[in-house]
């Protein structure tokens, strides 16, 4: 047997070691209450969020009073979190003329004269909620398609074209964004969505959700942007004009912006988004209100002048500041990958 | 998208192309010809576009098969049958390895030290080049590894019940079938690359030669009118 054969067949028998291993120890994955949850804090260890997301360094966080924080350290569950300043929003201002809110910096608007397509799928299809499910996890068929259906439901209401996508991708493990990605692939193929929004809910106590909109109980809903995916300034710049409409329509829902460590197949398209809406410990019924009144936060940022979708003309300009500066990263890198490439090659023939 | 600013469709675009441009470099990689290259990241663009059911709860996307269809056909034309062996060998440790991961390492990416859409081809490219420092071996393990998982994931939700469906390759070009493919061949090439540059040259000693040849910078024979004999051998050779 050769020397790499006899590797080989190391591998195998270690891993067929492994399969040996009894189910209940190998603790396939399921989503939370594992119990376990990071929580932010700053210098004078003020809480400054909790979330089941694993926390790294260099992960930011742009809290609902547009505060910007950077994760530097993480010790056991507590993220050690540093003060950048305020972001700077997207500013809304009504214009008269329009009869609707518009985005100040908005340039050379698109005008297309075609409804605003709004995509929607599940990546994690167990997620549910205790008051409403009776449990935080249903294989297959979560509470959280409640969730999502409510959200389509509204946005067709308001004028959109909607389509939305019940696949399942369970099971929740490390794969399950590699299904959901045909999903959203295929959404994206058959209808070119304006908008990719992949709804989740949070394994978090239920406090960090907990809100009231205009005299109405409803979970807030949180944005989670991919920041190793290679339109992350593209999906940020649109999450912000999505957090100033949220803070502007319906104060008081929004729990900020998180910038974690992951792609979430937000690399498929510019305008891609994950939203938690709520968290397990919140009710199903104060979610899917929490849906409601994202969505009706919608016409504002893909420039649906008036109410009821009336005059569905998009005048939008979401994140072509951040498609800039995403065009230069992505030139920068693969410029010097060619030139690591052309290295490695030059003159490597055989002697 | 229709409704993009100028700015988004131009990141999209140029995305896009850069994508394709280096699958095209990548499979050029892999003994095809520039032409021949060119010719499967073409079938696989519009295979990308169609669905065929096989099945009430399985369905497989053209650009898919078209993959699995270039592995099969690179897997042929490898060197040797100690290749081939190898090959199949690293197919199945990957899908062993890739279905392991997925039971152990966490449910969220945040969870791991790599996105779970680069888990596949990093597998893949390294047991691809260990089980045979092969580009070939590389490439055939990363899509063979990655249908084998799809399997399995039919398999598990027809025996457990649970609704729902397999969409194999569903995302065309951008399934993570053919984008482990390709990447575990560019590991495999910078694994290679890399080591044959620390020791100056590939080893050439000892080895048949039939693949040192293939080593070699084509060199310019002197012009002369082919006979019909090795003509027919060169072309046979291409294939």
């Amino acid at each position: 047997m050769s020397k790499m054969n006899k590797k080989i067949a190391i591998l195998v028998i270690s891993l067929l070691c492994l399969l040996a291993v009894p189910p209940a120890a190998q603790g396939e994955q399921e989503e939370a209450p594992r119990g376990k949850y990071y929580t932010l804090v700053d210098d004078n260890n003020n809480i400054i969020l909790q979330t089941a997301i694993k926390v790294h360094p260099g992960d930011e966080y742009i809290s609902s009073d547009n505060s910007r924080y950077k994760v530097v350290e993480v010790v056991g569950e507590t993220a050690r979190c540093v003060y950048q300043g305020k972001e700077r929003m997207p500013a809304l201002s009504y214009s008269s003329e329009k009869k609707a809110w518009i985005f100040e910096d908005q340039s050379i608007p698109v005008e297309t004269g075609k409804k605003p397509t709004i995509a929607i799928y599940h990546t994690h299809s167990d997620e549910s909620y205790i008051k409403g499910d009776g449990t935080e996890s249903v294989e297959g068929n979560g509470g959280i398609y409640d969730v999502g259906r409510m959200l389509a439901d509204r946005l067709r209401q308001l004028g959109f074209e909607v389509i939305y996508s019940d696949a399942n991708h369970n099971p929740h493990d490390i794969n399950a964004y590699n299904r959901s990605r045909r999903t959203a692939m295929q959404l994206i193929r058959k209808s070119s969505p304006d908008v990719v929004i992949d709804v989740h809910r949070d394994a978090v106590p239920a406090s960090q959700y907990q809100t009231e909109v205009k005299g109405q109980e409803a979970t807030k809903i949180k944005m989670v942007i991919g920041r190793t995916n290679p339109n992350m300034k593209a999906n940020l710049e649109f999450a912000k004009q999505i957090k100033s409409a949220m803070d502007q329509q319906a104060p008081g829902l929004s729990n900020g912006i998180f910038m974690g460590k992951g792609d979430y197949n937000q690399d498929l398209s510019p305008r891609s988004i994950l939203i938690e809406v709520g968290s397990h410990t919140n009710s199903k019924d104060e979610a899917q209100k929490g849906a409601e009144l994202f969505a009706s936060t919608l016409p504002v940022v893909l420039g649906m002048s008036g109410q009821g979708g009336a005059a569905a003309k998009p005048i939008s300009e979401g994140g072509s500041s951040g498609a800039g500066t995403a065009i230069l990263i992505i030139l920068v890198v693969v410029g010097a990958a060619a030139a690591g490439y052309y290295f490695l090659n030059k003159g490597a023939q055989t002697r | 998208m229709a409704n993009f600013p100028l700015g988004l469709i131009a990141l999209v675009v140029i995305s896009i192309l850069i994508y394709f441009g280096i699958a095209h470099r990548a499979l050029d990689r892999l003994r095809l010809t520039d032409r021949a290259a060119l010719f499967w990241i073409a079938a696989i663009i519009v295979g990308s576009f169609i669905d065929v059911p096989l099945g009430s709860r399985i369905t497989i996307n053209l650009g898919g098969i078209i993959a699995v269809g270039l592995a099969i056909y690179i897997w042929v034309g490898a060197g040797t049958a100690l290749e081939k062996i190898r090959a199949v060998i690293a197919a199945a440790v990957t899908a062993l390895a890739l279905f392991l991961a997925g039971r152990f390492l966490g449910a969220e990416p945040e969870e791991i030290f790599v996105d779970p859409i680069y888990i596949y081809p990093l597998v893949a490219g390294i047991v691809g080049y260990l089980a045979g420092r092969s580009r070939r071996g590389a490439f055939f393990a990363a899509v063979m590894g990655v249908l084998a998982l799809d399997i399995g994931q039919f398999i598990y939700l027809t025996t457990t019940g649970v609704r729902g469906s397999v969409a194999i390759g569903g995302a065309g070009a951008f399934d993570s079938l053919i984008l482990a493919g390709i990447l575990a061949l560019l590991l495999a090439e910078l694994i290679g690359e890399t080591l044959e540059r620390v020791q100056g040259g590939p080893q050439t000693e000892g080895r048949p030669e039939e693949l040192v040849k293939n080593l070699r910078e084509p060199e310019p024979e002197p012009a002369r009118k082919p006979a019909a004999n090795e003509e027919r051998e060169r072309d046979e050779q291409d294939e």
